[in-house]
């Protein structure tokens, strides 16, 4: 499973389960859709950091870091690089 | 003094107050904070897609056996006077009702009660009203009632609510470390201003704005 498709299994299974949704576009605003809450935010960061070993900043929570299946592949990639 | 103590020892424990009071003595020697001061264009708010239902009402004088109730069950009963006194000073709030009961409120000032609300008249946040500018500060929803996106539709409403108003911009801080709350600020599309840091060294405070806010002319954050 690549890593675009494991993050959006963690989003739908964890973060989205009210919503019944099977699928998730890679490059849907994922804030636009309020997926990702205040508490959220704090499982997402977890699981990043536990399945990809790298350390989120306090720093690192701005919109563009999470605002995409896409976008959050690119910054664990940019945080292992 | 001594009735706080006893009350301490009896709630905490000895080997708890004396970790309290370990803390404390700690905290006076030496300590940091930083909290981020944020700016919301009032101009742009979205409502939330999908809203739980709850009443949103500006606090008056009548909400506060709601709010005392609310605080009886967070164990903070000591903030109930400082809401009376907020009432009576003028201040404004919102408060968030769930089935009769409140579960989370919000006040606020704009320019006219600036000069005597604590966080602007004691933090040395930098913070300047100005006209159809409001600050609002001590955002709280009960810890049962904070999954569901139940934060995310109070911010909405609260804006909403400023908007309608008449305000233009909403003023405010958040922790840095508090990443649930920085988070809520920067998916609701908080700018960030300023970076202020509170420093304690053997008991002496200082506060610091970094970058300076007689600089900011608007549209920058903290990263300028």
């Amino acid at each position: 499973m690549s890593t675009a498709e494991t993050i959006e299994k963690f989003l739908i299974e964890e973060l989205a389960a009210d919503e019944g949704s099977g699928a998730l576009d890679h490059d849907e605003d994922l804030l636009a859709a309020e997926l990702i809450d205040s508490l959220g935010i704090q499982e997402l960061v977890v699981f990043l950091e536990r399945s990809y070993g790298i350390k989120v900043q306090d720093d690192d929570l701005v919109a563009d870091n999470f605002r995409s299946v896409n976008a959050i592949v690119q910054f664990v990639e940019g945080k292992r690089g | 003094m001594l009735d706080r103590f006893s009350n301490k020892l009896r709630e905490r424990g000895l080997k708890g107050t004396f970790a309290d009071l370990f803390a404390r003595l700690r905290s006076g020697l030496r300590s940091e904070e930083a909290w981020i001061v944020l700016l919301k264009d009032l101009g742009q708010v979205n409502p939330v897609k999908r809203p739980t239902g709850i009443v949103f009402e500006d606090i008056g004088r009548e909400h506060l056996p709601l709010l005392s109730e609310l605080n009886r069950e967070r164990e903070a009963e000591e903030v109930d006077q400082r809401f009376a006194d907020y009432v009576d000073a003028g201040f404004h709030g919102f408060i968030a009702l769930r089935d009769g009961k409140a579960v989370g409120y919000y006040w606020w000032v704009d320019a006219e009660g600036a000069a005597e609300f604590p966080d602007l008249r004691d933090f040395g946040l930098g913070i300047e009203l100005g006209p159809g500018e409001a600050y609002g500060s001590d955002f709280y929803i009960l810890e049962a009632h904070r999954k569901g996106r139940l934060a995310g539709e109070m911010l909405a409403r609260i804006e909403g609510g400023l908007a309608d108003r008449g305000y233009s911009e909403l003023w405010g801080y958040v922790v840095a470390a508090n990443r649930p709350a920085r988070w809520l600020y920067e998916s609701r599309g908080y700018e960030r201003l300023w970076t202020h840091t509170r420093r304690k060294r053997f008991f002496v405070s200082r506060v610091e704005n970094s970058p300076d806010p007689r600089t900011y002319k608007g549209g920058s954050d903290v990263d300028r």
